[in-house]
């Protein structure tokens, strides 16, 4: 879909139009779950956090200023809902899913070394929601701590503190079971 | 490998993100387009539709009993009575009749020996004229008429205190509809004459109409006996009542787990909608903490410690009964439906990670969480009078919610002893 053909759905969305609505959903579906995907504990989640998203995107397409980018707003949109998902579901235990769980790698590091998507979620849904957020926010989000402490309603120790455990679970992990794909950080 | 190593990994994990359009969460979509929220909101009717109902339901019960409670009362007045009270209803003052005195019974009039010292004492201040115009209008021979204007003081007192009675034996509503009857024998004179002569009327023929309605319903509506089992007459007081109490908490997921105390305080305000029946309004700030050294259950996994400090706004709505009215204490039973808003929740987790180590993490939301009438409250307590106007009460309680509380939505009980000072004007 080109650039003109999506600008297009995105001011059809104030018409509430259902097409526009789907073709805007599926273009940005692939964006959107790459950022949910890492805020949550399972797929279903993610679908659940993405299409909040979406409704807010709908519902609030007024808001949407068109002379500018639709990303980075569909994408302060994402992490909001993720946030506020984080924050409700971090009791009630979806994180002892993961932790719970042992581990199971799909596959080995890339031969160079790297880590492909799938491994990357897979190892960010080992921490904690608190952890994952945190981590997310700082290191793949750009956040400063005290942007994370007032989004998150922490302090700015405690994301510190975050952070520092959750790079700490996560070079665990990664040495731990990919001792040898990643050799070359040992 | 060091942060900013890790960093770079998955950093650039998240540039190739392979991820394949899935149709049915389109559908799922168009679902919550369809409903926009609608299934948000059909689930908060519902809870809002519950607490209605349930508040309805507590209305529609207190009505009934308050409904039974006066049908027994009225079942327990002899029916002689009631036809007499009816009669002097009906037997509005006729100052040439009652000159005659021809609807008097001397049987119902109250013994002069019986009224209160005061009054006779009053009596002897009078004016000569006073005595003159009484004496000439009196129909009762040997009574003078500033007794009998006395006795009409007596009456009224008499009325008052009636009126204000709170017991299971004379109800407001009779009290009022005798008050009433009494009123209407009075106003139709007070109104076409002059103060002097009013002034003779209550002395004489007024007031021995109202006699015979005090007669009776002394001799027979309310007996002694009757009057004197009353209970405590609560002078002049309204049906409202504040109330500040404090209370220790004790909150556990399972009674064995009680550990550390919390605490209540705040504002209750009581409405009397019958004598032995009231609504409790309450604000409570709360603090509760508690444990769960067993293992909370979470959805997926164990969760091996919890520990858990709530600030709650606790609005309690209750239903009380006073089942017991002393002269000095009451007791009552309570019951009803709290509303918990959660103004703040601190919880510290730990539990065993995959790689065998304890892992701890802490939450901190705020105002997050509001059940509203999900708590069901049961009490009992006891009430020591200090004076007409105040009481303090010691009230212990059982709180249990019906549906989860707080952000894990777990069955938080809560127990304890309410204190408080009872104000009532």
């Amino acid at each position: 879909m080109d650039k003109d053909s999506i600008q297009n759905h995105l001011e059809a969305l104030i018409n509430r139009d259902n097409t526009a609505q789907e073709m805007v959903y599926k273009h940005y579906y692939r964006y959107g779950m790459s950022v949910c995907l890492r805020y949550t504990s399972s797929r279903e989640e993610a679908v659940e956090v993405l299409n909040d998203s979406f409704l807010n995107v709908f519902t609030k397409i007024e808001q949407y200023d068109s002379s500018r980018d639709f990303k980075p707003w569909f994408r302060r949109i994402l992490i909001n809902n993720a946030i506020n998902h984080a924050q409700r579901h971090v009791m009630k235990a979806k994180l002892i899913q993961i932790e719970d769980l042992s581990f199971q790698p799909k596959s080995d590091l890339t031969s160079d070394g790297d880590l492909d998507y799938q491994e990357m979620i897979e190892l960010t849904r080992s921490l904690s929601p608190m952890y994952r957020t945190v981590f997310n926010l700082y290191v793949i989000e750009g956040f400063s701590h005290e942007e994370i402490s007032n989004a998150l309603q922490i302090s700015i120790g405690a994301s510190k503190s975050n952070l520092s455990r959750a790079r700490c679970n996560l070079r665990e992990m990664i040495i731990g079971k990919y001792q040898k794909g990643v050799a070359k950080y040992g | 490998m060091d942060d900013q190593e890790l960093d770079d990994l998955f950093r650039k994990a998240v540039k190739e993100p392979d991820i394949q359009f899935v149709p049915d969460d389109w559908k799922k979509m168009q679902e919550k387009l369809d409903g926009k929220g609608k299934g948000v909101a059909a689930k908060n009717l519902s809870k809002y539709l519950y607490g209605i109902g349930a508040l309805l339901f507590l209305f529609a019960v207190s009505w009934v009993l308050i409904a039974v409670d006066f049908t027994g009362e009225f079942k327990s007045l002899d029916s002689n009575n009631r036809r007499e009270v009816a009669i002097e209803t009906n037997d509005l003052p006729n100052p040439s009749r009652e000159k005659t005195g021809a609807t008097v019974q001397t049987s119902d009039l109250p013994n002069t020996s019986d009224l209160p010292q005061k009054g006779i004492e009053t009596a002897k201040d009078l004016s000569p004229e006073s005595n003159t115009y009484s004496e000439t209008g009196s129909p009762y021979p040997g009574m003078g008429a500033g007794k009998i204007n006395d006795f009409a003081a007596y009456e009224k007192q008499e009325l008052l205190e009636n009126s204000a009675l709170g017991s299971d034996n004379f109800t407001q509503s009779e009290t009022i509809e005798n008050h009433l009857i009494l009123e209407k024998v009075r106003k139709p004179e007070l109104s076409t004459l002059s103060i002097r002569e009013n002034s003779w009327l209550i002395d004489s023929g007024v007031n021995r109409n109202t006699m015979v309605t005090k007669s009776s319903i002394d001799s027979q509506t309310f007996p002694e006996e009757i009057v004197k089992t009353s209970g405590r007459k609560i002078k002049g007081q309204s049906k409202l009542a504040v109330l500040a109490v404090f209370s220790p908490d004790a909150s556990a997921l399972k009674i064995n787990e009680i550990q550390g105390l919390g605490a209540n305080a705040g504002l209750n305000l009581e409405y009397f909608i019958h004598a032995n029946w009231s609504l409790n309004l309450g604000v409570l700030y709360a603090f509760k903490t508690y444990q769960s050294p067993s293992g909370y259950q979470g959805s997926y996994g164990n969760v091996y410690d919890l520990s858990g400090n709530c600030y709650i706004l606790d609005i309690p709505l209750n239903v009380r009964y006073y089942a017991v009215n002393g002269d000095r204490d009451r007791w009552y039973a309570s019951t009803g439906l709290s509303s918990y808003l959660m103004l703040r929740e601190k919880y510290d987790l730990s539990y065993e990670s995959s790689t065998g180590y304890p892992k701890e993490f802490q939450l901190d939301i705020k105002n997050q969480n509001q059940h509203y009438l999900t708590i069901v409250n049961l009490s009992v307590g006891y009430e020591r009078h200090l004076s007409d106007n105040l009481g303090i009460q010691v009230e212990p309680y059982l709180k249990i919610p019906y549906s989860g509380v707080g952000e894990g939505d777990v069955n938080l009980k809560s127990a304890g002893v309410l204190i408080g000072l009872k104000y009532r004007w």
